[in-house]
């Protein structure tokens, strides 16, 4: 009985782990909806080259991950760039544009998953690093020193764009634009580079989430990236928009609840009991759990 | 000296035309008013003068310069704020932080304490509120930090939309006359209103918009004693 619930500890506890993660993705995926009502489907996607940039470094210069995380953050920054103004600059001032860029970020993904499935074949691949090699354990509790690397850098990832918004001229704007477009463009702010900013910071924010996860994941593979969608747009309506630490904490639930489903069900249907709690969110509490009721001035 | 030229302007949305040949000008040290009902098209007319949407037909010209192409935020740095319709503030963020953003542009960021200082005189209540969240205060208040928002950015030409919208009178009078003061502060003033009275009151001269188009235009003194405005427009 007692080994059964040090399982389950551990298992929830992985979960727990991958949780932080999903915050870092998920802050990306809201910050992205916050300035430009966008959904980007691409977002998982754009993770898994994350996981390709760490993986590609170690095997050709043996180049520690964490460095990887660095890269990843301004290559990744940089396509997002691009994909920005392809696929959502041009919809999204036009009628319908917001829904519009469910099809072009639908598109973006496909074609990324495409070229990675030609360059890199969809076999899944591993690498090995230091960090995934020692343990930690507390309360008969392990983790690898990959996860706890991984839950940890999240967190101060998450914590650094935090501070980023509340002080810097640029942040500052983007959380103009996303409380008030209209009040943004009369008091001078350039929204379609605010719009463009925003897009390569989430995408960046995304590479560093794949690296992360490269250290420990098996599973580094072309079609890697959907799973992260899902649970990261969940964890961005659990938490709401406009709260940074409850996006941290929903991160943490949604993975936490990951684990219990996949010990209450099988680890297939594990996403059930992610989704009910998701609807039940959705019906009490459409804000978000800490999300503000957005009032428009 | 002119300030603001608007010549043979043809706007509106997608297919609907909204404003026909409009022309308007504003000398430098003014207070102008554009009036008209409902729907008239006071609110289009200042969206293109401000960025917001770009013009089917015609021009504009901001001292001396035509700006018709220019993006909405290189016309804040040219000396051209509006106080929009609805106010638009930034509700999650103080009194403070809406005035500092006001003041986004290198031009005005360098006056930022100065500015400050000339927007909490005018507005003595937004002192007292800077720490108070935008979007849990009164509709008088929001529309004093609208307003006070847009001074931030140092503008030359100021242009409001409706400021008394949903205001009770005492509060548009004081409104109004901070209006007075800031013209004399320097800052020319084009204001959108349906209050005609009050409009008149304050302005040297007021163009009237039917259905988009100009149908009147004189000193604001003339106009407050034409029989036809009087009946149309002040109840009379
Ligand atoms: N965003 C918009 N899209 C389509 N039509 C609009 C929009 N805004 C205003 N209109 C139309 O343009 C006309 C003029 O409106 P507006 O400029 O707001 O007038 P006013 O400010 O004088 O009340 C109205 O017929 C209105 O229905
Ligand atoms: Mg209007």
């Amino acid at each position: 009985m007692i080994e059964w619930g040090l399982t389950y500890a551990q298992l929830v506890t992985s979960y727990a782990i991958l949780g932080g993660v999903y915050a870092l993705t998920a802050l990306g995926l809201s910050l992205i909806w916050g300035v430009m009502r966008a959904v980007n489907w691409a977002h998982g996607d754009l993770l898994m080259l994350g996981m390709y940039v760490a993986y590609w470094m170690v095997i050709l210069s043996g180049a520690d991950p964490l460095i990887s995380a660095l890269i990843a953050f301004c290559l990744l920054g940089g396509l997002g760039a691009i994909l920005h103004l392809i696929a959502i600059e041009p919809v999204v001032e036009k009628p319908g544009g917001h829904e519009a860029t469910l099809l072009t970020t639908l598109g973006i993904s496909l074609v990324i998953q495409s070229i990675a499935l030609i360059l890199w074949s969809p076999s899944p691949r591993s690498y090995d690093n230091i960090y995934k090699s020692i343990y930690l354990e507390y309360a008969g509790i392990r983790t690898s020193l990959a996860e706890a690397i991984a839950f940890s850098l999240s967190l101060i990832a998450v914590f650094l764009v935090d501070q980023f918004m509340r002080r810097s001229r640029i942040g500052k704007a983007i959380r103009a634009v996303s409380q008030n477009p209209i009040g943004a463009r009369v008091v001078g702010i350039n929204v379609s580079r605010i719009r463009l900013l925003t897009f390569a910071l989430g995408v960046g924010l995304a590479g560093v989430a794949g690296v992360l996860v490269s250290t420990f994941y098996p599973n580094i593979r072309p079609l890697a990236g959907y799973i992260w969608d899902i649970a990261s747009y969940v964890v961005v309506i659990f938490a709401g928009l406009g709260s940074i630490y409850g996006v941290i904490f929903a991160g943490v639930a949604i993975g936490t609840i990951e684990g219990l489903g996949s010990i209450f069900f099988s680890n297939a249907f594990r996403n059930i009991l992610t989704f009910s709690v998701f609807l039940l969110v959705l019906l009490l509490r459409p804000q978000g759990l800490f999300g503000k009721a957005m009032r428009r001035v | 000296m002119r300030i603001l030229e608007v010549n043979d302007l043809d706007a509106g949305y997608e297919d609907l035309q909204v404003l026909w040949e409009v022309n308007m000008r504003v000398e430098r040290g003014e207070i102008v008013s554009l009036l008209g009902s409902n729907g008239a098209g006071k609110t289009t007319t200042l969206r293109v003068i401000a960025g917001l949407i770009r013009p089917f037909r015609g021009k504009i010209v901001l001292k001396g310069r035509e700006i018709t192409g220019l993006p909405s935020h290189q016309r804040v740095a040219l000396g051209l704020s509006l106080v929009p319709e609805g106010r638009q503030l930034f509700p999650m963020m103080t009194v403070m932080e809406n005035l500092e953003m006001g003041a986004y542009t290198p031009r005005a960021r360098e006056k930022l304490e100065d500015s400050l200082e000339w927007v909490f005189s005018l507005f003595p209540i937004l002192r007292e509120r800077r720490n108070q969240l935008a979007g849990t205060m009164s509709g008088g208040e929001q529309q004093m930090l609208s307003i006070g928002r847009a001074l931030m950015s140092r503008p030359e030409l100021l242009a409001l939309d409706e400021p008394s919208m949903g205001l009770a009178p005492k509060l548009v009078i004081e409104i109004f006359r901070t209006l007075e003061r800031m013209r004399k502060d320097g800052v020319t003033i084009l204001l959108a209103e349906q209050n005609v009275k009050a409009a008149l009151d304050i302005s040297d001269r007021a163009y009237v918009l039917e259905t988009g188009r100009i149908v009147i235009e004189g000193a604001s003194s003339e106009l407050a004693l034409r029989d036809d405005v009087r009946r149309a427009y002040l109840g009379m």
